[in-house]
């Protein structure tokens, strides 16, 4: 066994039990306001700016950034861990495309919205297929990252954590909707930002840069290089995956409709800026497991081992809270996004066109409740598989960057040629990932996905009119 | 080429600041929102 | 943010004090490395001056190496009792890995791909923007 669980099960339980409680309670009484099906799928279309900004940030914000960042910087030095705040980027881009996107569709609802509008039926489902692959990998590797958190760091068995996680954030987001998802992820993110300023400062007391520095220079000097190859190959990798995870998916989209008129632009924007910082603090902590002589048996776990060895049981709280405020922040809004686009590209557009309002308010919470359940039964058989299946998704992700962008600039451009940059990206991504390694499947994608859509928008002679946009309605083709 | 415990120590500075300052800006936007009524 | 995850968790049985590699990053300079036991280990590691020298001692079965250098390494591993090494235990079987990063040429090459393709992004986005509701006159990508 390795010196995993940190924290005691009592404790924890205890910590689960009360946050569990709070939130479920918070986002009931947050969507108490909730009168229209617009209210709850988009929190009435006007979120203000420091709600936007926090739910934005909080949900860029996984278990992944508090773990996976100093994983990298463990793994890959230096570049590993700036390479990892680059996800950043995505935030910062999304703001001009946020204040783009509500301008064209003030009466949108979703990223397939969209496409299906500008593109076409064929490209719509191809996309869908992309976009449910991810949310559903997404959703999935968070629900077992939970249940193997609160296992490795409390010794409470995986299914039990993983149940309670996945139920919790089920049933706020089905009370409360979206308004439940923003309000929970304001406070969330206090917790994350606070609790990981709190661990990084204390490791600078503790031990300090100088032999931080000194022993990563002795013992593993790779991780200073600047130029080790395969960070250089990730860097823009991870960029473009992250990239492509905020252009396509409707995470980001339905926050660019909910949040109030001008308030997308300055959130995405300043959600970027506050999330850029957040990988270097955290994977800082692991740079430091070397100078205090912590072994790390598996490297995901780096950051609770060095918070374990600096604070004891108090750093193995904070750990767990951060760990648990992530999770939760994210799934959250996973789920809600998720099911917004299957209850209106797929139940709506595909199933009943004819739906009325009560109806899909009645479908909307069936949606999320079945979603959730989805995932704690693909969670459940904990499949190491299923796990790996989401590292693929950097592939599928970054085929759609293009015609997205290029496809809210210009009017050129046909369905067939978004959709075959999509697939033949996706292909090729995952060929170099199979080929070359993790690190460079989103890029390969992303290439291969820029020179088909710019050759389709060259060659082609029809001429979108936005002005089509402007009348999306939530309505079936 | 490798990065100088100088180096090391300014990024992390750095960003150890934003990321502790983010709550009060988080805060503060939030009570001006409330004040505005502009939050729902 | 997605990304490399928690695959390295799950570990399998093998033999006594046999070095296995469960995660591979060997064109990356890192490899984590498991192994079963009862007790505490001395782990040891070879690098390209051919002498051996203690890595790891202590209870857990797994060890994280990161920021190799080209070369071989190989590293091998044996019961160590409380701590204290116990000399007469043999050494199991040594485990030898190359070490190889990808050449910097190649990384460099997919750095400026990764490059060119961001600027492109930047001014895609960054450029002004068609007022909307206009029909799109001729653009070019």
């Amino acid at each position: 066994m390795n010196a995993d669980a940190v924290l005691s099960t009592p404790v924890a339980v205890v910590i689960v039990a009360i946050f569990s409680v709070f939130w479920v309670a918070l986002g009931w009484w947050l969507g108490r306001a909730n009168r229209s099906l617009e209210d709850y799928m988009l929190a009435g279309r006007h979120v203000g700016l420091g709600l936007a900004t926090a739910t934005a940030m909080a949900t860029w914000v996984t278990s992944n950034t508090t773990m996976t960042a100093p994983q990298l910087a463990y793994q890959l030095g230096i570049w590993g861990m700036v390479g990892y705040s680059l996800g950043a980027v995505g935030l910062l881009l999304f703001a001009p495309l946020a204040k783009r996107i509500r301008e064209l569709m003030p009466h949108g609802y979703t990223s397939g919205d969209f496409i299906r509008v500008r593109y076409g039926r064929f490209a719509w489902r191809v996309f869908l297929l992309i976009s449910l692959f991810y949310a559903l990998g997404w959703l999935v590797s968070l629900a077992m990252a939970g249940g193997l958190l609160v296992e490795a760091l409390s010794g409470i068995p995986y299914a039990w954590g993983m149940t309670v996680i996945v139920v919790t954030c089920t049933l706020y987001t089905v009370f409360g909707g979206l308004r439940a998802v923003i309000g929970t992820d304001f406070v969330q993110t206090l917790i994350i930002l606070a609790g990981l300023a709190l661990l990084a400062g204390l490791v600078i007391v503790e031990v300090g840069f100088e032999p931080v520095h000194r022993q990563l220079a002795e013992e593993r000097p790779g991780l200073l290089n600047l130029l080790l190859p395969a960070s250089l190959m990730f860097l823009f990798n991870n960029l473009l995956f992250g990239v492509g995870e905020i252009f396509h998916s409707n995470v980001w989209w339905s926050r660019a409709f909910a949040f109030g008129e001008g308030v997308g632009f300055r959130a995405y924007l300043l959600a970027g800026l506050m999330w850029l910082p957040v990988p270097i603090v955290a994977g800082f902590i692991a740079l430091a497991a070397p100078a205090l002589g912590v072994n790390v048996p598996s490297p995901d776990m780096v950051a609770p081992l060095v918070a374990g060895h600096l604070m004891g049981e108090a750093g193995a709280i904070l750990v767990f809270i951060v760990v648990f405020a992530a999770l939760a922040s994210s799934l959250d809004s996973l789920l809600a996004a998720t099911s917004d686009l299957l209850l209106n590209d797929i139940y709506r557009g595909h199933l009943r066109p004819d739906a009325g309002e009560a109806e899909l308010r009645r479908a909307a919470a069936w949606i999320i409740i079945a979603l959730g359940a989805l995932a704690w039964a693909l969670a459940m058989p904990r499949l190491g598989t299923l796990a790996a299946l989401l590292h693929l998704t950097g592939a599928f992700v970054a085929s759609t960057i293009w015609p997205i962008v290029f496809g809210l600039r210009w009017g050129r451009g046909s369905g067939a040629g978004a959709a075959s940059a999509m697939i033949l990206g996706t292909v090729c991504g995952l060929v170099a990932y199979n080929v070359i390694g993790f690190y460079v499947a989103a890029l390969v994608s992303a290439a291969v996905s820029l020179v088909v859509t710019t050759v389709t928008f060259q060659l082609s002679r029809k001429r979108f009119m936005f002005s089509e946009l402007a009348a999306t309605r939530a309505t079936g083709p | 080429m490798t990065l100088s415990a100088a180096g090391l120590t300014t990024l992390v500075v750095a960003a150890l600041a934003v990321v502790a300052i983010s709550p009060f800006i988080l805060i503060a936007l939030l009570v001006n929102d409330l004040r505005k009524k502009s939050s729902w | 943010m997605l990304v490399t995850g928690m695959l390295a968790l799950v570990a399998g049985p093998a033999q006594a004090l046999e070095l296995r590699v469960v995660d591979d990053g060997h064109t990356a300079g890192y490899v984590t490395l498991a192994w079963e036991n009862d007790g505490d280990v001395e782990l040891q590691q070879r690098d390209g001056n051919g002498a051996w020298r203690t890595v790891y001692r202590g209870a857990d079965s797994a060890t994280t190496l990161s920021g190799l250098d080209d070369g071989e390494f190989a590293w091998r591993a044996r019961p160590a009792v409380a701590g204290n090494v116990t000399t007469n235990t043999p050494w199991g079987k040594a485990l030898n890995v190359e070490i190889a990063h990808h050449p910097l040429q190649r990384a460099l090459g997919f750095f400026a791909v990764g490059a060119v393709m961001f600027v492109i992004l930047l001014a895609c986005i960054a450029l002004p923007w068609r007022v909307s509701g206009q029909p799109a006159a001729g653009g070019q990508p």
